[in-house]
């Protein structure tokens, strides 16, 4: 009875199997319920139906519209710090092996990392529609 | 089992047991995310002193069925100007990783079939079996990361492909939000890594056994603050009030959605809940012992264990769903601006900070920290 089970000879790396299976399983479901949902579903088209909604109001211009720049500073601001927590991350999983010289670099790092969060915000990169002294004086002028 | 037919140098009923676990997990991940929403439309209705659904089927249990169903039924609009193949791409982006994330989550400890024991993960296996050591993917929690923001895509895609100003709105906000608060999340989960040693989830889970002393959110103090970041930055990043500005019904209709309808919109409403899964399960796994008990066992349970390890895991995980919609039901909704303030210039700092913190501690108190202080 006692089995004495050979190595996986697998190419693929074992562990992968089953998720490539798994995977396989959410594309079959969603499959199915998007197949379905077009056989059985209505088909009555129009004109109005197709025009995008906005509340009722016959739509004016095209929805392409330039995106505020706020949202792209975020963008930028994202991939910057996205970059640096990847630095963060290499150290975290290797800190024993660096000891106190690892901790203080990556102390000293975050220390510039928050020198660079606090200059952004003190030039108002973080900040959303106008400011609130903009705020203050539109509301004291009306 | 007399080493029946070997397929690939491993006997075939380990292939059906592997089938059979993927089959089941995925089942009820899916019976998971449809009774989420009933649930949380009952947990809401009465919180609210409402009723909830409670026409069709006993306590309205056959509501997500009957949900389900009307939307087969439903037409399939594609807008005019919309671009057509962005436009279908854009819920399957948003659905497929949010159903794989659940993966790599251990969701219990290890099960015997036919003399072969196989981990209670999905990407897992053991190599050698008298040990039972389960190996598996080991940068799971970048697996995690990696997903979960790919899933902003779908959203983004379907904001802008839908040619309509609600969802381009809604799909733009989302891109801002969600990334903000990733690198948040993100950051949060460094004090987990710092703990471990290990990006590998069985191992973080491993190394967590013994009692409620050994989770790692009280393990040391930053790690607590660490483990309640992650978990609202979590609730900002798949959208889930009191974060919910992408498809704020009250400016937006319904955001990024606004033009889908059927089965494609069904398919964001399921990803949202099966984000909501995959983010409480994570959480579990990482931050509250994943499967392990709160009490280690101190009388044999004879034949218990291996109810006791995944029933674990499912109670604390539909735990934290229930912190999820008693959140929704308690919270109002944030301005963008404040939403985006609390994102960077509270929880970016605050994760920094703890990062250099756990790091701190984890090097000047290496057998413990509770242990180091209280003797």
């Amino acid at each position: 009875m006692s089995m004495n089970p050979a190595q996986p000879t697998t190419t693929l790396p074992p562990e992968l199997l089953p998720l490539a299976l798994y995977t396989m399983a959410a594309l079959l479901l969603i499959t199915v319920l998007l197949m379905a949902a077009w056989w059985l579903g209505a088909k009555k088209r129009g004109a109005v139906k197709e025009a995008p909604y906005e509340s009722g109001v016959a739509p004016t211009g095209s929805a392409r519209l330039a995106y505020p720049v706020p949202f792209y500073l975020v963008a930028i601001f994202f991939i910057v710090f996205d970059v640096e927590a990847a630095f963060i991350f290499t150290w975290a999983v290797a800190w024993d092996a660096l000891g106190m010289a690892g901790l203080i670099h990556i102390s000293f790092f975050i220390v510039v990392l928050m020198l660079g969060l606090v200059w952004l915000w003190r030039k108002g990169g973080l900040e959303w529609g106008p400011s609130a002294e903009g705020r203050r004086s539109a509301y004291k002028k009306s | 089992m007399e080493n029946g037919m070997i397929f690939l140098g491993l006997p075939v009923a380990y292939y059906i047991a592997m089938i059979a676990k993927v089959l089941v997990v995925f089942v009820c991940v899916l019976l998971t995310v449809a009774y989420a929403t009933w649930a949380e439309r009952k947990l809401i209705g009465h919180m609210q002193v409402r009723i909830g659904p409670k026409r069709v089927g006993p306590f309205g249990l056959l509501q997500p069925i009957a949900d389900g169903l009307k939307l087969f039924f439903k037409e399939e609009i594609v807008p005019a100007q919309a671009s057509t193949f962005a436009f279908l791409l854009a819920p399957l982006i948003a659905l497929i990783p949010a159903f794989i994330a659940f993966a790599v989550i251990p969701f219990g400890g290890t099960i015997e079939v036919g003399g072969y024991k196989l981990p209670l993960q999905i990407a897992g296996y053991i190599a050698d079996q008298p040990s039972g050591k389960v190996i598996d993917l080991n940068v799971g929690v970048l697996y995690i990361l990696a997903l979960a923001s790919l899933g902003v895509y779908g959203i983004v895609l379907a904001g802008w492909s839908s040619n309509s100003k609600y969802s381009l709105l809604g799909g733009l906000r989302a891109s801002a939000q969600i990334v903000s608060y990733e690198l948040a999340a993100g950051l949060a989960i460094v004090s987990v890594f710092l703990m471990s040693g290990s990006l590998s989830l069985q191992q973080i889970v491993a190394d967590q056994a013994g009692g409620v002393a050994n989770w790692y959110f009280i393990r040391q103090p930053f790690a607590f603050v660490a483990f309640i970041v992650y978990f609202i930055c979590s609730l900002a990043e798949i959208n889930r009030t009191p974060f919910d500005l992408p498809e704020a019904e009250t400016e937006l209709v319904s955001g990024f959605g606004t033009e889908y309808s059927s089965m494609k919109y069904a398919m964001f409403f399921m990803a949202e809940y099966a984000n909501m899964i995959t983010v409480c399960a994570v959480t579990v796994t990482l931050f509250l012992g994943g499967w392990h008990e709160p009490i280690p066992q101190v009388v044999s349970i004879g034949g218990w264990e291996f109810y006791l390890s995944w029933a674990n895991f499912v109670i604390k995980v539909y735990f934290l769903i229930f912190v999820c919609m008693w959140i929704r039901a308690t919270y109002p909704r944030y301005r963008y601006d404040q939403l985006m303030a609390l994102g960077w210039k509270f929880f970016l700092p605050l994760t920094l900070l703890c990062v250099v913190g756990t790091g701190a501690v984890v090097y000047f108190f290496p057998n413990g920290f509770w242990g180091a202080l209280f003797s």
